[in-house]
């Protein structure tokens, strides 16, 4: 019933979360999947935090960076999430998928055009504020960056979505 | 004194921006200069965003699985002890009939000593020296003497014994009188 619930709550987030992070929805759904069988089985480590959706956005950030670690190993490259070597090995990381090309509307291929201006460090920093709603110490603290790196990293990053982002503007 | 100017300046940067990153519904007070330039970005953003969501939304959502009642090892487990379960039956079950077989096809008399015979196929209208009919079927006339030598094997048996051991040995004795000729 607990999964349930955080899944009817915040499913949605977790799944933009992990969508603007890869740009590949088949592998952000399975992501998706592994990130409410790992909050149930470790449910009771929830208990002792606070939000249930910062909760679950570590959880699949964690899963983003394992899956970053396994793609090292299969092609033996150095690779990290927050790194830009991740682009080497998701070379179609901001495109979005042949079969739906057509129906995407230009507002989300602007959307990718600007995400993909940002530095992968600059993407990670805002996408956790943004779907985890997380302060800035605790994404400090859980992508290992001194807390001036990640104040930098959102203020620079905004800062580039400013222009793309200008004609999107409610 | 430079120590705490700097980490107030710190202080007021994290204050900045996440009043500038706070919820899009949010809003937040005092918002001057840069911190207004991020604000109405971070808008943007999640305009973005929202529309590429449900533009994927509509055709991707997976159904939600949730996590196993329990463990599959003890699924596992549980199966296997169902499939033991399930042959000891199985097998219980197949001894039991044959046994059953053995017993009725054994106890059915064939031919009943001295009680008047049902006229077979073929019946011939004489009779022969015993006052049975003589049967112009060989076939009847050895399946009635078969039947006739398994009464007489049951009459020396001292009990009913209906052991898988003396099953065996009467099977053997038919087996002998045959060779012998007597069937």
């Amino acid at each position: 019933v607990l999964v349930q619930e955080w899944i009817e709550a915040h499913g949605a987030a977790v799944r933009g979360y992990l969508r603007a992070m890869t740009g590949r929805p088949d592998l952000a759904d399975d992501l998706w999947q592994e990130v409410f069988q790992r909050a149930w089985r470790a449910r009771e480590e929830y208990f002792e935090q606070g939000s249930a959706r910062a909760y679950l956005i570590r959880i699949a950030d964690r899963l983003l960076c394992d899956y970053a670690r396994g793609q090292k190993r299969r092609g033996a490259i150095e690779v990290q999430l927050g790194d830009e070597s991740w682009r080497e090995i998701e070379p179609k990381c901001s495109a979005p998928p042949p079969d739906r090309a057509l129906e995407t509307s230009e507002a989300v291929k602007k959307l990718w055009a600007a995400l993909d201006e940002l530095s992968l460090a600059q993407r990670r920093v805002l996408l956790l504020r943004y779907y985890g709603d997380l302060p800035f110490t605790e994404i400090a603290e859980l992508i290992q960056r001194p807390l001036n790196t990640v104040l930098s990293d959102c203020r620079r990053g905004l800062g580039a979505l400013r222009k793309s982002l200008s004609d999107l503007s409610p | 004194m430079n120590r705490h100017n700097k980490l107030s300046a710190s202080e007021r940067l994290i204050a900045q921006l996440e009043a500038a990153t706070a919820p899009p519904d949010a809003h937040p007070q005092g918002l001057e200069g840069e911190a207004r330039q991020l604000r109405t970005t971070w808008r943007a953003l999640d305009a973005a965003l929202s529309a590429a969501d449900d533009e994927f939304e509509s055709g991707a959502r997976c159904a939600p699985v949730l996590p196993p009642a329990r463990s599959s090892h003890a699924a596992k487990r549980r199966e296997k002890r169902f499939g033991l379960l399930a042959g000891c039956c199985a097998l219980s079950l197949v001894v039991l009939l044959t046994w059953f077989v053995f017993l009725f096809s054994d106890a059915a008399p064939v031919v009943q000593s001295g009680a008047p015979r049902e006229a077979p196929r073929g019946k011939a209208d004489a009779v022969d020296a015993n006052g049975l009919p003589a049967w112009n079927d060989q076939l009847d006339q050895r399946i009635a003497i078969a039947g006739e030598t398994v009464l007489s094997l049951d009459e020396r048996r001292p009990s009913h014994d209906w052991s898988a051991l003396s099953l065996l040995r009467r099977v053997e004795a038919m087996t002998d009188e045959a060779a012998g000729g007597s069937l």
